[in-house]
């Protein structure tokens, strides 16, 4: 009868002899294979014998039994150092890879390790030498440098070029795929697309690539090739593609060699995936030898996922967890490339329509300030939340990654963190941005940040901190603290780890998998206050490091081969998306201009300047200019568009962006001079704000300087209505009055009378404006104004044309 | 003949300046923070922020340019003003009935790199010189390592439209061009109706050793009134 021996295993490598430690060992017998595993000296363990299920189900490292066979055992054996063993299925397809031993006669005790053996006080023990053998096979020479063994090997997609007009690269098709561009985009009728009407799907061929993963490693300086293949969680071959513009799939592809050093010949590989979202998991990375014999072959554990950054609009309230948009949520937007050009067919030549996703400026009825209570319809920016979608991965297999990575990492991290560089860039170049200006609008805002995000096993290597719902308490390692505005009870962001799914990509319709999600809750303010931005965005995570160390950013296609990405280039970057103004209905335009009037009245109710007038007074005063002026803060259509009287220029005016006059007015207040401010640009109630400022500050000045030597006491209707005349005329520019006889006459500062594009001289336009303002009738000239004796000035003021709210 | 206008050229304002160029550190831009608001000092606050940011004794300067003081500011009055380089987002203006001073910038000239600093200013307060828009004197100084004033050299813009009441805001400039400092002066109406904007530009020769400011050319560059 066979005696059992125990089996100690070692390698060979020409002359030299070493222990083959922490390793899988397959054991094949009768065409079985067991797989086994060697202890750091060595010895043979089997897998039999666990005792719980914890044991039994995911922590496949406990090899707790020692491994027993008899002697003269005819066995076929090969080993690998990876942390997961090579699936039966993959081995038993590679001719030849196995060894094959007899297993011999006991060595001399002494050479052999020795086991503790446990002795019981006050008891008969019997301790005996127990037989080993030492097994001896041919050393595997292979082994990977990159990826990272049990990493997050994050497979990622190419950026879709800028294609701005600022960075010199074209504009790229992803955005304008099935549009016209430039002069075809305009028609006899107007545009030949429908500007800001829903967007047809981009052809396969434009969409964003995914980049090819890099596999680095180093083999036996005898093979001739080396082959890599990917396998799922239960050994089967993922599909490939044979490279980046392949479409066929492929179940393996070949390595490259570089030349032999110190024995080994580094390769390189970078793998195609032929169905991605279906490939995310828990993978091996296998690589076999070509030409060598025997062959050998290697795997490598890595838990393959999609990284991707998505931006979801959490309107209205901001309390529940929104869907990234689509490609099926993309609009068409029309704008110019290059704004303010000398003729119209340049300006044409600058039209460009692109698809991208909207986001709208809402409105929301608020109170007006922390000390005004009114209500009134106030802007505000999209309700956002960041994602860092990492698509692919189970809250279980998360799990099962950190305790492998605890087991069979050099540090045994009991965590996992990722370090994430935010970046949310807003950018418009305004009509008039071409032509530099020192008031020309364009502007561009970075709003970064940065989190730091752990995940933790506890001390039963459990998940820690995880709720039913699949969010990771304390995950954070700066709390993120709520943002008060625009609504009360948003939410916080949140690490979840279950509950979500994501596609991978933005066409519609895709499947979703299970994402661990990290989300990123930008802050558009400004020292803390609350602003508002449109324009374009765009959405970066610049930086992103798992457990220090940059995260492999993968190969971009290039018609030379692989290349890395751009030094510059984020590792992730949302295509560029459109935030867009929403005007708010006139009534409650009034309604908010009332307010801001009452808001600076109270303010300012000591200066004599302000109190001349009321408040209803000033009121209807701004209602009447602000609708006299623009008359909404967005445009409502795209258009190429002229105004002689201050230039020959062509200024190319977009839908849902900040209405526009030249030479550099914008907005509802149409600000100019001074240029207006970012916030005026976008916000319409800071636009309005700052008219009215402009308006009760500083004309009001102006005016009260011109009539302050002749204000009667008590005041009386009059001056008021000659202070508010003198108000609206200051606003448009001159003064009214004169002090004539003993009282104020009208007597404008304007030329009486222009010449117009014929040579004519006709009465000076701008003159009626009080009238047109107030709704008054004062006869500036008689007759048809041609003559110099049409203007009998100065005029009488009559109570006839006393404006409103001046009683 | 072609030796004479070679002559003509070398000898030409133009020609006898050196190399021109802006030093001095850039300022962080804390300047902002005046935007919209009152200006009760005597100099522009990224004027006052540059000159702390590089040294500069901006008391020096005053002693020499307004030895008896600078004028006061007469009641409530004022005007709005900006400037060109300074314009960013959220700072586009500020009031003051009382800054004299609007640019200040160091250079450096020739091959030897002298170091001088340019003032634009003005002897009228703010609203006096919206009050003479038809005919406003500026003067450009020089000062060099020493605060010694090598040259003050006046220049007029004038306004060929006489509407009283219209102009309410300046902006002003200074541009280091080669040959020169390159000064800017813009009128502009705030409020409806369009900024009518009246831009005067001006172009300086400037040398060192010694030390020569002169005004080489001017022009109306903008005119949008109407």
């Amino acid at each position: 009868m066979a005696k059992n021996v125990e089996i100690v295993m070692r390698t060979q490598d020409g002359s030299t002899t070493s222990v083959l430690n922490d390793a899988w060992v397959y054991w094949r017998t009768g065409g079985n294979i067991a797989v086994l595993r060697t202890d750091k000296d060595g010895r043979l363990y089997g897998a039999t014998g666990r005792t719980t299920d914890w044991e039994r189900g995911t922590n496949p490292w406990i090899y707790p039994s020692r491994f027993w066979t008899a002697l003269y055992t005819e066995v076929d054996l090969y080993y690998s150092r990876g942390a997961k063993p090579i699936p039966d299925a993959r081995l038993n397809e590679i001719a030849g890879l196995f060894h094959h031993r007899t297993i011999g006669f006991p060595l001399f005790w002494a050479e052999v390790p020795p086991i503790c053996a446990i002795v019981d006080i006050n008891l008969y023990n019997a301790i005996a030498p127990e037989p080993a053998v030492y097994v001896t096979i041919p050393v595997v020479k292979l082994k990977f440098t990159k990826p990272s063994q049990l990493i997050l090997w994050p497979l990622l997609w190419e950026l879709i070029p800028d294609g701005t007009h600022d960075d010199g690269s074209p504009t790229a098709a992803y955005y304008t795929d099935g549009l016209n561009q430039g002069a075809p985009l305009w028609g006899g009728a107007g545009l030949t697309v429908t500007d800001a009407g829903v967007a047809a799907a981009p052809a396969a061929a434009v969409r964003p690539k995914e980049r090819g993963l890099l596999v680095e490693g180093s083999i036996d300086a005898g093979a001739t090739g080396v082959k890599l293949q990917l396998l799922d969680a239960s050994g089967a071959i993922i599909q490939l593609r044979a490279n980046a513009t392949a479409t066929a799939a492929v179940p393996r592809v070949d390595g490259a060699l570089s030349a032999a050093s110190g024995g080994m010949k580094p390769f390189k590989a970078v793998l195609y995936l032929n169905d991605a979202s279906a490939a995310f998991g828990p993978v091996q990375i296998q690589a076999t030898s070509d030409g060598l014999t025997p062959p050998i072959t290697e795997t490598h554990a890595v838990h393959l996922a999609g990284f991707q950054v998505g931006l979801v609009n959490e309107h209205p309230n901001g309390t529940a967890r929104g869907t990234p948009p689509t490609e099926a949520d993309d609009t068409i937007v029309v704008d110019f490339m290059a704004s303010q050009q000398p003729t119209e067919a340049a300006l044409s030549a600058q039209t460009r329509a692109r698809r991208m996703v909207p986001y709208k400026l809402e409105t929301r009825s608020r109170p007006l300030s922390s000390t005004v209570a009114t209500q009134v319809l106030k802007p505000e920016m999209p309700l956002w939340m960041a994602e860092l979608e990492i698509i692919g991965i189970t809250k279980d297999q998360l799990h099962n990654l950190l305790k492998y990575r605890k087991r069979q990492l050099i540090l045994n991290p009991e965590f996992i963190q990722f370090d994430l560089d935010w970046g949310l860039t807003l950018s418009w170049d305004g009509p008039d941005a071409r032509v530099n200006h020192p008031r020309r609008y364009l502007y561009r805002q970075e709003f970064d940040d940065s989190q730091r995000v752990t995940i933790r096993l506890d001390k039963k290597d459990l998940l820690q901190d995880v709720n039913a719902q699949g969010k990771v308490a304390n995950a954070f390692e700066t709390a993120p603290t709520a943002i008060p505005f625009p609504v009360a009870g948003r939410r916080l962001p949140q690490v979840a780890v279950s509950g979500v799914k994501r596609a991978w990509g933005r066409q519609a319709g895709r499947p979703t998998r299970d994402t661990l999600l990290i989300e990123w809750q930008p802050k558009i303010t400004d020292a803390g206050r609350e602003i508002l931005r449109g324009g374009d965005g765009r959405l970066a995570l610049t930086e992103v490091k798992i457990d220090s160390v940059a995260i492999p950013l993968g190969l971009n296609f290039s018609n030379a081969g692989p290349v890395d990405p751009p030094a510059a280039h984020p590792p992730m970057r949302s295509p560029r998306f459109r935030v867009i103004g929403v005007n708010p209905p006139a009534a409650d335009v009034r309604t908010l201009a009332d307010a801001l009037v009452e808001e600076y009245y109270n303010a300012h109710n000591t200066e004599a300047k302000v109190t001349l007038l009321s408040l209803a007074c000033w009121q209807d005063m701004v209602r009447r200019i602000l609708l006299h002026e623009a008359g909404k803060h967005f445009d409502t259509r795209a258009k190429m568009y002229q105004l002689q009287e201050v230039s020959t220029d062509y200024y190319g005016l977009e839908t849902n962006m900040p209405i526009f006059g030249p030479p550099h007015g914008y907005g509802y207040g149409q600000h100019d001079n001074p240029k207006v401010t970012d916030d005026a640009c976008w916000s319409y109630l800071e636009n309005i704000r700052g008219s009215i400022k402009l308006l009760m500050k500083d004309k009001a000045q102006a005016a009260h300087d011109v009539i302050s030597a002749h204000i009667p006491t008590p005041e009386d209707q009059r001056i008021r209505a000659v202070y508010q005349r003198q108000i609206v005329r200051s606003y448009n520019g001159g003064t009214e009055f004169v002090w004539s006889g003993g009282q104020w006459k009208i007597q404008p500062s304007l030329a009486r009378q222009i010449q117009n594009s014929a040579g004519n001289w006709i009465p000076n336009p701008r003159l009626r404006y009080p009238n047109q303002v107030l709704g008054t009738g004062v006869q500036y000239w008689t007759g048809t104004g041609a003559n110099a004796s049409d203007f009998t000035w100065p005029i009488t003021f009559t109570a006839a044309n006393f404006g409103p709210e001046t009683a | 003949m072609r030796g004479t206008a070679l002559l003509l050229v070398l000898l030409s304002p133009l020609a006898l300046a050196g190399q021109v160029r802006a030093v001095g550190k850039p300022i962080a831009g804390e300047y902002v923070r005046t935007h919209d608001e009152t200006v009760t000092g005597w100099a522009m606050p990224y004027v006052e922020e540059y000159a702390a940011a590089n040294r500069i004794d901006l008391e020096k300067i005053r002693k020499q340019l307004f030895p008896a003081g600078i004028p006061a500011a007469a009641g409530q009055r004022y005007s709005l003003l900006s400037s060109n380089e300074h314009i960013r987002g959220n700072w586009t203006f500020v009031r003051s009935g009382s800054v004299v001073v609007y640019q200040l910038q160091q250079v450096e000239v020739g091959k030897t790199a002298e170091k001088a600093i340019l003032v634009l200013y003005n002897r009228r307060l703010p609203p006096e010189v919206i009050d003479h828009y038809l005919q406003v004197e500026w003067r450009l100084a020089l000062f060099d390592s020493q605060y010694v004033c090598s040259a003050d050299r006046p220049f007029t813009t004038r306004i060929r439209h006489d509407e009283d009441g219209l102009w309410d805001m300046m902006y002003t400039g200074l541009e280091t061009a080669v040959a020169g400092p390159v000064l800017k002066i813009l009128y502009a109406h705030t409020g409806g109706g369009g900024g009518r904007d009246q831009e005067f530009t001006f172009w300086f020769s400037l040398s060192a050793r010694p030390w020569r400011l002169a005004l080489v050319k001017s022009a109306q560059t903008i005119d949008l009134y109407r």
